[in-house]
């Protein structure tokens, strides 16, 4: 309970901060409107005129990438802010002031920042859905709704294990600033449905970096398409990576030697 | 001139510079490498039948060409410009007889011989048809070498322009930011340009994006050649010139309202 609070005072703060920059709040408007439409260009010319890729239709697809584009939203606005915080304390020294504080060092390094306005690409999600449904004419089940909300839940847990993880590298390989860079395109190929891709790349995508994964098991959620397994296997992958990543920034911090 | 007798220095040091962290090195590398996994999906995406143009063949030709033009002429200035500027580390640079930009130029020059290296191993694996007619074609070289200077003027010149704004805006990370993903598409990063709906495309065209990457693959792959070439490159001539005038521009009005940030 206290560890919510401390979530919600930090979140506070950073809206507050941020409210005073208006420009800056409509130029993320504008951005994450830009950075949809210009998702849409490979699909559309990889999958216009009725083309498939793995048995995918363009407004499947399209799913796939509102997904993303959710996702997306979500991780921007509340962990990769924290993220870079990160890696810039652990290079400044100025870490240990957030050792020091009498509250779970994870817990503070997650919330220590925040980028509340880029939750506008939510907002474009939900049009990319609206747009997808309506050109497929129909409307999604409930109970595929239900399933898809939960395992958006799982997707963004293994998003932000994935992205901590990454982090955690930073205390032994200082400099990391490009580290995130290849992180977030390596999370562009998610705006692929994942039968896209075959073989050894498909492997990589599930288990090692679980892009393809965390956009598409939701997206076949929402059309009714998810199988047992997939569900199985996102909630295997992300309870798998959400472990590791705690078990490795313990071990990152108990290693922790800072400047001097 | 002093600038030329401290270039050979600055190259070394930039050189130096960069392979100082062996795994941010790697990372870089690894980064610019995904237009292998981009070619992967597309011949996916290509297995059902040719896609506008592109064959499979093609295909593969079109990324590796992607990623050597990428890893030769890419730039991240903007992030140690505004990072400089930001933290006051531009003031001991600009007491420096040598001009700044010269500076950040010279270390974003010195990696590329090694860049080049590492993707040579993938090129020569893959044999393609399209080096050896390079080799061949002296003029076609020439056409591709100077697609490849133009290239990196325009990106070093927007970088400038861009990480410039941060002697103006607290934060010039979301106009890059927009550069980034216009870059993504519109230079045919992540698709052929030609395979573009046609609303796409005629934005594209009118963009200076498509000389960074789209004319200097084509230009590798042979399908650009002869007056066409030559006429491309003068408009990517002409849009490099625009940059670096924007570029330096931005640099001097900024440089006059300069105020150091955290001693």
């Amino acid at each position: 309970m206290r560890g919510l609070a401390i979530a919600l005072a930090q979140l506070r703060t950073a809206l507050l901060v941020k409210l005073a920059y208006r420009f800056e709040v409509a130029l993320e408007a504008a951005l994450a409107v830009l950075g949809a439409a210009v998702g849409l260009v490979p699909l559309a010319a990889a999958l216009g005129g009725g083309r498939t890729v793995g048995g995918w239709t363009f407004d499947e697809a399209l799913v796939v990438l509102a997904t993303f584009t959710l996702l997306l939203g979500v991780y921007e606005a509340l962990v990769a802010p924290a993220v870079l915080a990160l890696v810039e304390h652990v290079r400044n020294g100025t870490f240990d002031f957030l050792l020091l504080k009498p509250a779970d060092a994870e817990l503070l390094a997650s919330t220590s920042r925040f980028e509340p306005f880029r939750l506008v690409q939510v907002l474009v999600a939900g049009a990319l859905y609206v747009a997808a449904f309506a050109r497929m004419g129909r409307v999604p089940e409930a109970r595929d709704v239900a399933l898809f909300v939960a395992l958006v839940g799982a997707s963004l847990a293994l998003l932000r294990a994935l992205a901590f993880g990454v982090a955690s590298v930073a205390f032994w390989v200082v400099r990391l600033d490009n580290l995130t860079y290849l992180f977030g395109s390596l999370l562009d190929f998610g705006r692929w449905p994942r039968a896209a891709f075959r073989g050894a790349l498909r492997v990589a995508f599930t288990f090692v970096v679980p892009v393809a994964l965390m956009t598409s098991v939701p997206a076949e959620a929402l059309l009714g398409l998810v199988t047992a397994q997939g569900v199985a296997t996102l909630a295997a992958v992300a309870l798998a990576f959400g472990l590791a990543s705690r078990a490795l920034f313990r071990l990152a911090v108990a290693s922790y030697t800072s400047v001097g | 001139m002093r600038t030329l007798r401290a270039l050979p220095t600055l190259l070394r040091v930039g050189l130096a510079e960069s392979i100082a962290y062996r795994a941010e090195l790697l990372v870089w590398l690894l980064t610019t490498t995904m237009p292998l996994v981009a070619l992967a999906l597309w011949s996916a995406v290509g297995a059902d039948g040719p896609l506008g143009g592109y064959g499979r063949d093609d295909l593969v030709s079109y990324f590796l060409a992607a990623l050597v033009v990428r890893q030769v002429s890419g730039s991240w200035l903007v992030w140690e410009l505004t990072w400089a500027i930001r933290t006051g580390q531009l003031a001991p640079r600009m007491l420096r007889p040598v001009h700044p930009l010269v500076g950040f130029a010279a270390s974003g020059l010195a990696p590329v011989p090694l860049r080049w290296l590492t993707c040579s191993p993938v090129i020569v694996l893959f044999q393609r048809e399209e080096v050896r007619h390079l080799a061949a074609h002296p003029d076609a070289l020439a056409a591709f070498c100077a697609s490849l200077a133009i290239a990196w003027c325009i990106n070093f010149f927007v970088m400038v322009a861009i990480g410039s704004l941060a002697f103006f805006v607290d934060s010039a990370q979301s106009v890059y930011q927009a550069w980034a993903v216009l870059f993504m598409v519109a230079s045919g990063y992540l698709v052929p340009l030609s395979l573009f709906p046609p609303w796409a495309a005629r934005l594209a065209d009118a963009l200076p994006l498509r000389h960074t990457l789209a004319v200097p693959v084509a230009l590798a792959t042979g399908r650009l050649s002869g007056a066409a070439a030559w006429m491309e490159l003068g408009k990517g001539a002409a849009w490099a010139a625009a940059a670096c005038a924007v570029g330096l521009l931005v640099w001097w009005r900024g440089v006059r309202r300069f105020e150091a940030f955290g001693g």
